[in-house]
């Protein structure tokens, strides 16, 4: 009889072994998740399902069962804890061939690779997210994009811009909108605006989930602690998913990269982009900014408010983005 | 956390030899007896031997019990000299009613205050031996708070109801029912009678089996041999550790999270579950099946 | 305190003394062991009799010992107990044995 159980993968050592073994044999890299779940035949496993966040990930079945029913199975179980969880717009990666089964449950396709199909249920989705940018599209023969946390947005960004604007006719600054920094998304994306706003033809746009997410690429947000293989698939599909949905939307033709040396994902990242753009679009990676043979850095900003030094916050950040920090910490 | 009480195993208050071994086997419970194993003319010497082994040896974690004699004879002596080596639990030797119980508590209390002992601290436990108690168990049971459990005895009461025991223990049913449903109404302990075939492993674990599904606590063990019979049978099972691991995983989540509702693999765990899991962990940590900084 | 009758207690089996315990006729503790262990506790053994008897205020006594390898606890309960008996005491002085010093 087969019997679905939740994984204590965190409690559990002997079962996180297992859960890591059968991974490993169904060609899966263990990544951080927040839930798991695996269904036993007589105390064997033989499949199992995680979620991280609002993403339904590491789904794998063992191939002696029939795959649809266990697949289907393990993902309605794993939508049911989310939904009890109050998330009902969430993601979903498998294997590109299992794309059929879930189409059936109501999971739409946003991209795939040659070896991650990556989908998702609920909305506002993709489609809504592209007839937004759709709306604020400019009319421009070569347009730009440069995607930032900009966290917050400093002198370094504001010269990013203004270094990628003059290589293109507009440009698009997709700022981040993930919760995992020490500004919210709120803050951050009306620090851009302010700093942007004396630019001619330059649109700020949220990314949502659809650019450098926890969905599309978790392991940014762990500073290369991710196993570098891992990163890597997982910005091969971002930079796809920005190549094949979101440029042509917006006719973007060249990504712009703020250059950080020093930074292995970013270098996955950027590797991973040159590859899929190809000859279709361009990448650009503009040299950091220096100030005095300092380099500026939203880190460095971040540690500078932490040390209350005004005078170097000053220094680091637009006369925008120092107003609001000012008003933000001075009370 | 209650105490565990899968194996209470009789000493004869007359044996030296086994006065410091009788920790050695394992058992959860060790019962001292100044009544039936001791003969007339040695209740004195049974009582001062017994004395100066509670003083002397160190029981450990082992809940040491005395069954006295009735206060009719030398109860009262057993009394004083038990308490005042600081036994654990006194045991009463037969046991009709709960005016039994209030009794022997009396004389107890008497003893701990003549001797700046807090009263209270010296526990009880009945033995139903006939019908009489049977019928009375519920009163039994709740008629004092020093009370831990209550003991069946059976031979006793088998000779009274006419019958003999059977390898079923169908003529022990009601009984066994009866103590237990006082039992579990007060909160307390209920240990089955002795299983004095000592030869017979399978009979023993047959009955075991047989009174760890009706709800007992544990057996009364007149053999250290029947000591790991016992613990075996009421040690958790792998499965049960396991299941039992996760709802106290699935609770401390629950904490953490501040949530009031646990559930589980789509069950909800309420308190019912929860003490059944923390029962297992007890039972699994006593049988060496996990360590206890485990869980 | 002289003892007047005669008191036994314990048995000869493993781990147990056998005490017997008679009138003197000189005003000591005089102690007969028989022990397989006398080579090495021999001397211990009489010094457990000896101080119990001397801790009830017992002074005279004849102390017949048949030792089977007892620990100090029951050669002190056994002695204590034939002493008791020879004395016809059936209720002891647990507090005042707790202050004993064995």
């Amino acid at each position: 009889m087969l019997t679905t159980k939740r994984l204590w993968l965190d409690r559990d050592q002997p079962m996180r072994e297992r859960w890591l073994k059968f991974l490993k044999q169904n060609n899966l890299q263990p990544e951080e998740v927040d839930y798991t779940i695996g269904i036993f035949d007589d105390g064997r496993l033989i499949g199992t399902g995680s979620i991280y966040q609002n993403i339904i990930k590491l789904i794998a079945v063992c191939g002696d069962y029939q795959e649809q029913n266990l697949l289907t199975s393990l993902v309605t179980e794993l939508a049911d804890y989310l939904w009890t969880n109050d998330i009902t717009h969430y993601f979903l990666y498998t294997k590109p061939e299992n794309m059929k089964y879930f189409t059936s449950l109501g999971f739409k396709r946003i991209i795939e690779t040659d070896t991650v199909a990556f989908m998702e249920r609920g909305t506002p989705d993709l489609e809504d997210y592209l007839s937004k940018l759709t709306e604020v599209k400019a009319e421009a023969k070569e347009a730009g994009a440069i995607v930032m946390n900009a966290n917050p947005f400093t002198k370094g960004h504001l010269y990013l811009v203004e270094t990628a604007l003059k290589q293109c006719d507009h440009l698009y600054v997709f700022v981040l909108s993930d919760e995992s920094s020490l500004f919210s998304f709120e803050e951050r994306f009306r620090l851009v605006k302010e700093g942007v706003d004396h630019l001619s033809g330059v649109t700020v746009v949220p990314s949502r989930e659809y650019q450098v997410s926890q969905a599309t690429f978790p392991a940014y947000f762990l500073k290369d602690q991710a196993a570098e293989e891992v990163a890597k698939s997982q910005a091969e599909l971002d930079a796809t998913l920005f190549k094949e949905k979101i440029a042509p939307v917006l006719d973007i033709r060249i990504r712009f990269m703020g250059e950080e040396p020093l930074s292995k994902v970013t270098e996955i990242y950027n590797e991973a982009m040159a590859a899929t753009f190809g000859k279709d679009m361009e990448l650009v990676v503009v040299p950091r900014l220096q100030s005095e043979g300092e380099v500026i850095s939203a880190t460095r900003v971040r540690q500078a408010i932490e040390d209350k030094n005004i005078a170097l916050i000053k220094h680091f950040v637009p006369e925008t983005t120092y107003r609001y920090l000012t008003e933000r910490f001075t009370h | 956390m209650e105490r565990l009480r899968r194996t209470m195993m009789f000493v004869p208050g007359s044996n030296a030899g086994m006065m410091r071994d009788a920790t050695l086997y394992g058992a959860d419970s060790i019962m001292f007896d100044l009544e039936d194993s001791v003969s007339l003319n040695e209740k004195d010497s049974a009582r001062t031997l017994v004395h100066f082994a509670l003083k002397t040896f160190d029981y450990h974690s082992v809940e040491t019990v005395v069954r006295i004699n009735s206060l009719e004879t030398v109860g009262k002596l057993d009394i004083e000299a038990m308490v005042l080596a600081g036994i654990d639990v006194i045991r009463l030797p037969k046991t009709e009613n709960a005016q039994d119980i209030l009794d022997v508590e009396a004389e107890i209390q008497k003893v701990e205050e003549a001797n700046d002992i807090e009263v209270g601290t010296t526990r009880m436990m009945a033995a139903i031996e006939s019908p009489g108690g049977v019928l009375n168990a519920r009163e039994i049971a709740q008629s004092s708070k020093r009370l831990v459990g209550i003991a069946l005895g059976a031979e006793d009461y088998v000779t009274s109801m006419k019958t003999t025991r059977s390898p079923e223990g169908i003529e022990l049913l009601f009984a066994r029912s009866s103590i237990l449903h006082a039992a579990r109404e007060a909160e307390i302990a209920a240990i089955d009678t002795v299983y004095s075939d000592v030869d017979n492993e399978e009979g023993l674990r047959a009955e075991v089996e047989h009174i760890k599904q009706l709800g007992f606590d544990g057996k009364s063990v007149i053999n250290p041999r029947q000591i790991p019979v016992v613990n075996d049978i009421y040690a958790p099972t792998a499965e049960e550790i396991q299941n039992a691991k996760e709802v106290i995983w699935a609770i401390e989540e629950a904490e953490a999270r501040g949530s009031g509702v646990v559930a589980l693999d789509g069950q909800m765990i309420d308190k019912p579950i929860v003490e059944r899991a923390e029962r297992v962990i007890a039972m699994a940590k006593a049988a060496n099946l996990i360590s206890k900084e485990e869980i | 305190m002289e003892i007047l009758e005669k008191g036994i207690s314990g048995t000869t089996e493993s781990s147990d003394i056998y005490i017997t315990v008679e009138p003197n006729d000189e005003n000591t503790i005089a102690i007969d062991l028989q022990s397989d262990v006398e080579k090495q506790y021999g001397d211990r053994i009489r010094e457990v009799i000896t101080n119990t008897a001397k801790n009830l205020g017992v002074s005279s006594v004849k102390v017949t010992a048949v030792d089977s390898g007892a620990l100090d606890c029951t050669i002190t309960a056994r002695t204590l107990n034939a002493l008791q008996r020879a004395l016809g005491n059936e209720r002891y002085n647990w507090k005042e044995i707790e202050t004993w010093n064995v």
